[in-house]
């Protein structure tokens, strides 16, 4: 027995001694063999990347509501600076400028039924912004906002020739292109990030921090309609806490949000009739889109920690929770567009053009790609 | 070299601890690679994903799918740097057959070709895990494929510095725990041997106590756990052995008491002749104290005689000796019972007593004999003259009736004696108690023995205290009591000679004293005159025609024994005797008492 037990530890203390820091389980020198590798993964729906195409340049604001257009927003290369604002028709790729100013825009939407285009301009020495109209022929540029208003991005579409946008006072105004404007004011002054309007039961949803230093904001709904307001003050209902980002299916019966989940973020489901919730899936999360059928969510990952900016893009079957990787890891600075009826992303991808140039340039590339699923 | 029980626990215990600070050094290391290989794994698979992606995209979003090989070839330098920038590793490029066509590093020149084969062979992604100059490193190898198009391999070499740093900081940090443990675990043990050996030393110490023969110390141990369970049993064991210790003593006690109140000497003896037990008689015997063997009985050969007899198989002897003055008689017998060595009893048993009175019941046989045998012959001799001679002389007719009248009556009378002394030596006879007046019991008897006396002229004077108090006795016995007394006193009276019968009373008993002035006895007589068949010498010769048959005072002590009386005889020879009985009297009720009742 006791020589037994010298023997174990004597065992013991030569493996700890021989091993020293070298992997006992692990083979060094010798080729291993990996076996898990989601590429080759076996999937119930297999997603095609077709096609990937850089389409142009520039940051995508929004799409027009015939599907033809891109709303983008840029700036000159070389001097004189200007600040622009383009239509890239979508069938021949030709970029139309709408607007050219030496004012900076920091946010456009096209007009819900594409008449015309709000977005909010900035001018270089001032510290307010402004929310400006400009018709579609480029004839018209009305001044929406007030004088002393400082108005906020984001922008929403809030019905025919009506969008909604938030003020310095973090009031909710949804202003027309005729002028007529209603002010929400919100019992908690949130800070708004994100806004979806939808205008079937007028409800409004929202990203908002009580306390701009939070760093994430919680995700309210808000009825539009004048029984939800009181003294004018928009009565808010609670959907979930510490949201990133959400988007409202296109038929208006699930909102899909991803929300911080301990140190990581989920995606959640939220079915807006029986108001139950449904995890969908865990990981470092940033912006989803439903995909116009609502069969899918378009993602985007972090895939990097190191470079928070880096983010692929994923699609997720709602259903099966199956997740696909459509883009390698890039820095995306737009939303992610998903026209109707097309199985297509556009979003705009900051390249380095440094090597191109010769001097220090990042340039906003436009993607797309085309996917198709195979069943 | 015995090493103590202690210095084993704490050898035991730091060996224990090394081999458990052993154990989880080496699953830490080896844990932690295990993880932080497997995490990185999973990086390089999405590393690998990701870029695949990004050259697809980059290929399909420039030229078309028939050109993607040579595009891949010809644009892998800016590829190489894009992918080395965006995954922050150092990464390679080959074409298809393995050739390296770009490298973000210029430095590193490993050679993948073996893995790139594998991996081509296998189609699946090859890991290479090895050391080089100091730091570990991860080799990576895929196929790069677009539109299910290989178009060559992409590796990476993934760095596992940060690893070895943190595999350096948890051996630093384990020596350095071990370094501060290590004094903390010795005198830890230290102190927990010290305090587990504790209860075994007071076992050894207590152990050493009991076998000292003190068996009323106790261990105090108050927890309850195996030791107390210990302690327990070990305190309820001594206070066993301490009560066994004493019924033994108590059984030695017992059975010394036991030999020491035996009228016979005994000695207990071993095989090897070892005195295992002995009495005080065998001191008193052969003048020898507390023998250890039978070899210390150097004057009395024949216990060893005796002792050698028994060992060489005889079963038993008995003989007689004289030793120093005495009538000895030796009984030898083994002891023999099964599962015990054999061992020898003698015992010596003191038969002086027993001979004297064998001697002394010859010769009363022979007196008592000789007694019947003269008044027979004086009776027969008489009869025959009468019947032969027809003698018709009436004064020889009367004389010789006479004779033989008086013969017969002293016949009768031993014939009585011997009766009476029959009859009070049975112990189941007893006597009829009944309240008498010793005082007028006295004064009858002095009546009765006055025509005695004043045959020889004697004068019989009686002094009472006439408020004696009654005694409880057998009226006829007490009668024949102070007859045979008298007779005595008379006998051994010269002629014209008093007798003086005085009675008194003591705090409990009635003393009558009989003193008369004849020859006296000597104090040798003194002592056997109470005897059975013991006459003096002067009763031999004053016993033609009265002559007893030593009987008379042993009748006398007997009825006086019976009535729990005391009887005491002083004289000197030529002064005469005074015997003194006492007898208890009933004490009578006391005046509170009798009024109570």
């Amino acid at each position: 027995m006791k020589s037994k037990m010298i023997l174990t530890l004597s065992v013991l203390l030569a493996l700890v001694a021989l091993t020293g820091c070298d992997s006992v389980f692990i083979p060094s020198n010798s080729p291993i063999t990996v076996q898990s590798n989601s590429l080759y993964n076996d999937k119930e729906e297999s997603i095609n990347i077709n096609s990937v195409g850089k389409i142009g340049h520039g940051t995508i604001q929004d799409w027009s509501a015939d599907n033809n257009s891109l709303l983008i927003t840029s700036t000159t290369k070389a001097p004189p600076l200007t600040y622009n604002i383009e239509l890239l028709n979508l069938s021949d790729k030709a970029l139309n400028s709408f607007i050219n100013s030496d004012k900076q825009q920091l946010s456009a939407i096209f007009e819900e039924k594409g008449n015309g285009v709000f977005y909010v301009e900035k001018a270089t020495n001032s510290d307010t912004s402004q929310l400006e109209w400009t018709s579609p022929d480029r004839a018209t540029t009305k001044t929406i906002s007030t004088a002393n208003e400082n108005v906020q991005t984001p922008l929403c579409q809030a019905g025919v020739n009506a969008v909604l946008y938030t003020n310095g006072d973090n009031d909710i105004i949804r202003v027309s292109q005729d002028g007529s404007r209603i002010v929400y004011h919100s019992a908690n002054g949130y800070s708004i990030s994100k806004m979806t309007y939808e205008a079937d039961t007028q409800t409004l949803y929202f990203l908002g921090r009580r306390d701009s230093a939070d760093e994430y904001a919680d995700l309210y709904s808000a009825s539009l309609k004048p029984d939800g307001i009181t003294n004018g003050t928009l009565e808010t209902q609670l959907i979930a806490k510490n949201v990133v980002d959400f988007s409202l299916q296109s038929d208006h019966s699930r909102l899909a949000y991803i929300m911080k989940f301990d140190d990581a973020r989920k995606i959640v489901v939220l079915d807006l009739t029986t108001r139950q919730t449904r995890s969908l899936a865990f990981g470092d999360y940033n912006a989803l889109s439903y995909t116009p059928d609502g069969s899918h969510l378009v993602v985007t990952k972090i895939t990097n920690t190191d470079e928070q900016d880096f983010q692929s893009i994923w699609i997720v079957n709602t259903q099966n929770k199956e997740q696909t990787q459509l883009t390698s890891p890039m820095i995306i600075t737009s939303p992610i567009i998903i026209p109707k009826d097309q199985n297509t992303l556009f979003f705009s991808v900051q390249t380095d053009d440094t090597a191109v140039s010769g001097s220090r340039f990042y340039d906003q590339v436009i993607y797309q790609v085309s996917f198709s699923y195979n069943k | 070299m015995q090493i103590t029980y202690r210095s084993r626990i704490i050898i035991y215990n730091i060996l224990i601890f090394v081999a458990i600070f052993g154990c989880i050094l080496f699953c830490a290391v080896q844990g932690t690679i295990y993880t932080r290989v497997t995490q990185i794994e999973k990086r390089l698979i999405q590393m690998n994903q990701d870029t695949s992606l990004y050259i697809g995209q980059e290929l399909k979003s420039t030229v078309s799918a028939d050109q993607y090989k040579d595009a891949f070839t010809q644009d892998a330098s800016r590829l190489c740097h894009a992918i080395a920038t965006t995954e922050n590793c150092h990464t390679f490029l080959y074409d298809t057959n393995g050739n390296l066509i770009a490298n973000s590093s210029s430095v590193d020149k490993t050679d993948l070709s073996d893995e790139i084969a594998k991996s081509k062979s296998e189609k699946t992604p090859i890991m290479l895990y090895l050391k080089q100059d100091n730091i570990h490193f991860i080799y990576f190898v895929s196929t790069v494929t677009v539109s299910n198009q290989q178009i060559g391999y992409l590796g990476f070499k993934y760095s596992l510095q940060s690893l070895d740093s943190l595999l350096n900081t948890i051996v630093l940090f384990y020596l350095l725990a071990s370094a501060l443990g290590f004094p903390i675990l010795v005198v830890a043990t230290l102190s927990f041997s010290g305090h587990f050996t504790k209860p075994i030393k007071d076992l050894t110490r207590i152990s050493k106590e009991i076998n000292k023969g003190n068996y009323n110390v106790r261990i105090h141990y108050r927890r309850n756990d195996e030791i107390g369970d210990l302690t327990t049993v070990f305190n309820d064991m001594t206070q066993n052995i301490n009560e066994m210790v004493d019924q033994l003593n108590l059984e030695r006690n017992r059975l010394a008491n036991v030999l020491a109140s035996l009228d016979d000497g005994l000695l207990a003896i071993d095989q090897k002749g070892g005195i295992i037990t002995s009495n005080s008689y065998i001191r008193t015997y052969f003048n020898v104290t507390n023998p250890k063997t039978i070899y210390d009985f150097q004057y009395q050969s024949f216990l060893r005689d005796i002792y050698d007899a028994l060992k060489n198989g005889k079963n038993h002897i008995s003989e007689e000796i004289d030793c120093n003055g005495r009538n000895l008689m030796i009984i030898g017998s083994p002891i023999r019972k099964e599962g015990f060595k054999e061992n020898y009893l003698i015992i010596i048993r003191n038969i002086t007593t027993s001979k004297q009175f064998e001697k002394e019941q010859q010769k009363f046989i022979s007196s008592v004999s000789h007694e019947l045998r003269t008044p027979l012959t004086t009776i027969i001799g008489y009869t025959d003259m009468l019947t032969r001679r027809q003698v018709v002389d009436q004064t020889i007719l009367n004389k010789s009736l006479t004779t033989i009248n008086r013969e017969g009556h002293r016949l009768l009378r031993l014939v009585d004696d011997l009766l009476n002394s029959s009859r009070l030596d049975r112990t189941e006879f007893d006597v009829k108690r009944t309240n008498l007046d010793l005082h007028a019991l006295l004064i009858e008897v002095i009546d009765q023995m006055q025509i005695k006396a004043q045959q020889k002229e004697i004068e019989i004077n009686y002094k009472s205290d006439e408020t004696l108090p009654e005694i409880l006795g057998d009226y006829d016995r007490i009668q024949q009591l102070f007859i045979n007394v008298l007779h005595n006193a008379i006998k051994y009276s010269d002629i014209g000679d008093i007798i003086d019968v005085v009675s008194t009373k003591d705090d409990d008993y009635i003393n009558v004293s009989v003193r008369d002035y004849g020859v006296g006895i000597s104090d040798l007589q003194k002592d056997r005159i109470f005897g059975a068949f013991y006459r003096v010498e002067e009763d031999r010769a004053r016993s033609e025609g009265e002559g007893g048959a030593g009987l008379g005072l042993f009748l006398v002590k007997q009825i006086v024994d019976k009535h729990h009386g005391k009887i005491k005889i002083e004289s000197q020879l030529g002064e005469g005797t005074n015997i003194i009985v006492s007898l208890p009297f009933i004490t009578p009720p006391e005046e509170g008492e009798h009024d109570e009742k």
